[in-house]
């Protein structure tokens, strides 16, 4: 009996280790859940086959919009990707999110941004009236709306 | 005994369980929200609320609309303060003006599209969520 208990305590000690750290999810718009995620190749796959795909994948934030935190720019793999936030329904912080690595989930699709949108955004990201001018041609890219962005801490 | 190992295996499972710390919030806006941001989040629900009555066929003879001035509001910074706000903010007010002296579908639409007009030029960003507002014929 008491070799029993020991074994089971000892199990417990070596299953469990040392507490693990805090893991802090800060959740913007919908919560939704961190499992289940797309490959980024998968889901580009997924697109061009059928246009539009709902879809969770994870990224790092590479900037938030500084004026009001309405959008983000993600790398995925390789790619940038333009998160926008569904019915401009929920916000990001507008700084401090750089670098982090964040979880989307919505609709991917691909997008035509006009160059009045991508001087908009430019101005939203800081730059100045005349630099957001040098752009003159629209951009073919992955767009994503979000439901709902995990920001892992 | 085997009800021991049993016992035991439950509490080990429990005790690994517990040992995910994950601490979670929900968050729609982590940001300062300006005077203009605010009404216009105000006007966005009240002529939600407007729109539905619209659609389940309610009677809006004694809606009103009572918004101050866009121009007036302090924006986020003042980059918002963009030429042609001035005069669009003016046509919105008389676009509002003319709903409260004949609440009617027409006149609300009249409304939606000044915010889709304005936003369309100055800022596009919640022309989404504008869109919402819009009663399909």
């Amino acid at each position: 009996m008491k070799k029993t208990i020991s074994i089971l305590s000892l199990a417990t000690i070596f299953a469990c280790g040392t507490p693990s750290e805090t893991k802090v999810e800060i959740f913007y718009g919908n919560k939704i859940t961190s499992d289940s995620l797309t490959e980024y190749p998968d889901l580009v796959e997924q697109v061009e086959l059928s246009g539009q795909v709902s879809t969770k994948i994870e990224g790092t934030i590479i900037e938030t919009c500084a004026k009001k935190g309405c959008w983000m720019k993600v790398k995925a793999d390789d790619d940038t990707l333009i998160v926008r936030f569904k019915d401009y329904g929920f916000f990001v912080p507008k700084e401090g999110a750089e670098g982090k690595t964040v979880i989307i989930n919505g609709e991917a699709f691909y997008d035509t941004l006009s160059v009045d949108l991508l001087r908009h955004y430019a101005e939203d990201a800081g730059e100045s009236k005349e630099e957001s001018l040098r752009i003159t041609e629209p951009e073919f890219v992955l767009s994503f709306t979000a439901d709902g962005v995990i920001i892992q801490e | 005994m085997k009800k021991l190992v049993v016992i035991g295996g439950i509490i080990l499972f429990a005790a690994c369980q517990q040992q995910e710390n994950k601490l979670t919030q929900t968050i729609i806006d982590p940001n300062d929200t300006s005077e203009m941001a605010l009404l216009m989040r105000d006007m966005f629900f009240q002529l939600e609320e407007i729109k539905q009555k619209i659609l389940l066929g309610e009677d809006i003879a004694q809606e009103q609309l009572n918004f101050e001035l866009i121009h007036t509001q302090t924006p986020t910074d003042e980059s918002f303060l963009k030429e042609g706000l001035v005069p669009m903010s003016t046509a919105y007010a008389n676009s509002i003006e003319a709903f409260n002296k004949q609440p009617s579908s027409k006149n609300f639409s009249s409304i939606v599209n000044n915010c889709m007009s304005c936003h369309t030029q100055l800022c596009p960003g919640p022309l989404e969520r504008i869109d919402n507002l819009i009663i399909e014929k």
